[in-house]
């Protein structure tokens, strides 16, 4: 090619620099990119409609494996959407609790996302130390819960875990990670390779940022003042002077830096949570009640990625519509203008620094027809001579 | 959490909606009933506000995605959920079809 002519690239569904299945047409003119356009859906498990018939309890489960990077997010906000459906209240140390968990799994997000940002740019030294400060994060959640990935820590009204008696390890890894982090900061904060393939490359400006209406780590630093946690405060976030970590550039080595200072800001909020909690060992959790009239509820919590909502509906205690809007869903629609004039080189750096979940995107299966045996095998491209 | 609640009618809905442009929009859910649909659009704000109109099944319904872009998405999921008709293209966002 030479200038000459413009073609389309599929960059996926299955690529080594994505981490997780996604379709991005890119319109090529030789290694610029004239405009990328997305296509999701190859993760899709039918989440809401498997939720429906199912005991408020039974939900918790279901709804924490849409995720495997935000499952106490997903989990806490559902609950706490039940929670309000019913009309119950919780136990400060309960909110305490969940609030514990929530910030361990910020930081365990973000660090994932930077591991990867840094492996996409082969940089795959920081990457590995980086998820080594995440695996301590995980240890910590195998101590906490007994398990590393899917914790389920959330009850209706209660929660599987205490951190009575754990106080101090928690400080003192919290103390550790934020050495650790600080360590590698120091890196990628001044090395200039890092700096020259990072900066001024996917720019997203505050006006455009207003404009998409997006939200989380990506909308603050693009210079929003955009944090559920301050904005509609749930738990017990309100107790806690908490300030939310604004860049305003926007670009991808802002996104990075911004992500790095709330892992700082996490530990330190954890710090001053498990001092706060009260030392008594918690109430054996009482049975849920049964919702047999119909009531919904909402609730809005913010995820590692940003604004995670829920809008749950039960009757004769079971869920008859439960609808949920990840932060994905919210500010996917960047990522092309983002596309747009970029290199193709640029592209994996790009779409790994606005840390997309397509797990959480793609919840919804839309059953058109039943497969047989020779179609199913037609749409995986197999062959056959029957 | 504040939640507010209030009822529309379809025609009143495009006037209601674009009174709300300046704010977020969080999501619309939709929850079919026996012989209509129960379509909610959820804004941000101080509290949340929540939109509630009833649509019969083959009723149509106003895309409001040119006031408010990121209304698109959300209607374009219910379309091929619900199948009720925003007037969007008939393209699949989330595909599972064999052709």
């Amino acid at each position: 090619m030479h200038g000459e002519e413009e073609y389309v690239l599929p960059f996926g569904p299955q690529h080594p620099a994505l981490s997780e299945p996604v379709l991005l047409k890119l319109k090529m003119d030789g290694e610029k990119v004239i405009s990328g356009a997305a296509e999701f859906g190859y993760m899709h498990r039918g989440i809401e409609k498997m939720l429906e018939g199912k005991t408020p309890e039974k939900g918790i489960m279901i709804c924490e494996r849409i995720c495997g990077i935000c499952p106490v997010s997903h989990s806490t906000c559902y609950t706490m959407a039940v929670e309000n459906a019913a009309n119950e209240k919780i136990e400060d140390k309960i909110a305490y609790e969940r609030m514990i968990l929530a910030e361990l799994e910020r930081m365990h997000s973000h660090l994932v996302c930077i591991g990867l940002q840094m492996h996409d740019m082969g940089f795959d030294t920081l990457f590995m130390f980086l998820w080594r400060e995440r695996e301590r994060i995980l240890d910590i959640f195998e101590k906490l819960t007994g398990g590393r990935v899917q914790h389920s820590s959330n009850r209706i009204s209660s929660v599987n875990f205490d951190i009575y008696g754990v106080e101090n390890y928690l400080i003192e890894e919290m103390d550790k990670l934020k050495k650790g982090v600080a360590k590698y900061k120091k890196e990628y904060a001044v090395n200039e390779i890092l700096k020259e393939r990072t900066k001024n490359i996917g720019v997203i400006t505050k006006k455009e940022a207003e404009k998409f209406h997006l939200v989380g780590p990506i909308a603050r630093a693009s210079g929003m003042h955009q944090d559920i946690r301050i904005d509609d405060p749930y738990l017990k976030y309100e107790e806690f002077d908490y300030s939310p970590i604004i860049f305003d550039k926007g670009d991808v080595y802002e996104r990075t830096m911004q992500r790095t200072e709330e892992i700082f800001a996490s530990a330190d909020l954890i710090k001053k949570i498990v001092n706060k909690t009260p030392k008594v060992a918690i109430v054996p959790s009482k049975i849920c009640k049964m919702i047999n009239e119909r009531c919904q509820g909402i609730q809005r919590v913010e995820a590692p990625r940003g604004e995670l909502f829920y809008f749950v509906e039960i009757e004769n205690n079971q869920i008859k519509r439960c609808r949920m809007r990840p932060p994905t869903y919210a500010y996917i629609r960047i990522l092309e203008p983002l596309l747009t004039d970029c290199k193709l080189g640029d592209v994996p750096m790009i779409v790994s620094s606005i840390d997309p979940c397509f797990a959480c995107l793609d919840r919804v299966m839309i059953e058109n027809k039943i497969l047989n045996k020779n179609e199913f095998k037609k749409m995986c491209g197999v062959h056959t001579h029957d | 959490m504040m939640i507010e609640t209030s009822d529309v009618s379809v025609n009143d809905l495009e006037g209601e909606l674009t009174k709300r442009v300046s704010k977020r929009l969080i999501t619309i859910t939709c929850i079919e009933r026996n012989d209509f649909f129960e379509v909610i659009y959820h804004f941000d704000g101080k509290n949340i506000e929540n939109l509630k109109v009833m649509v019969k099944k083959d009723q149509k319904m106003p895309d409001i995605s040119k006031k408010i872009p990121e209304a698109k998405i959300y209607e374009q999921d219910i379309q091929e959920q619900y199948n009720i008709d925003f007037g969007l293209p008939k393209k699949r966002l989330f595909k599972a079809e064999v052709e």
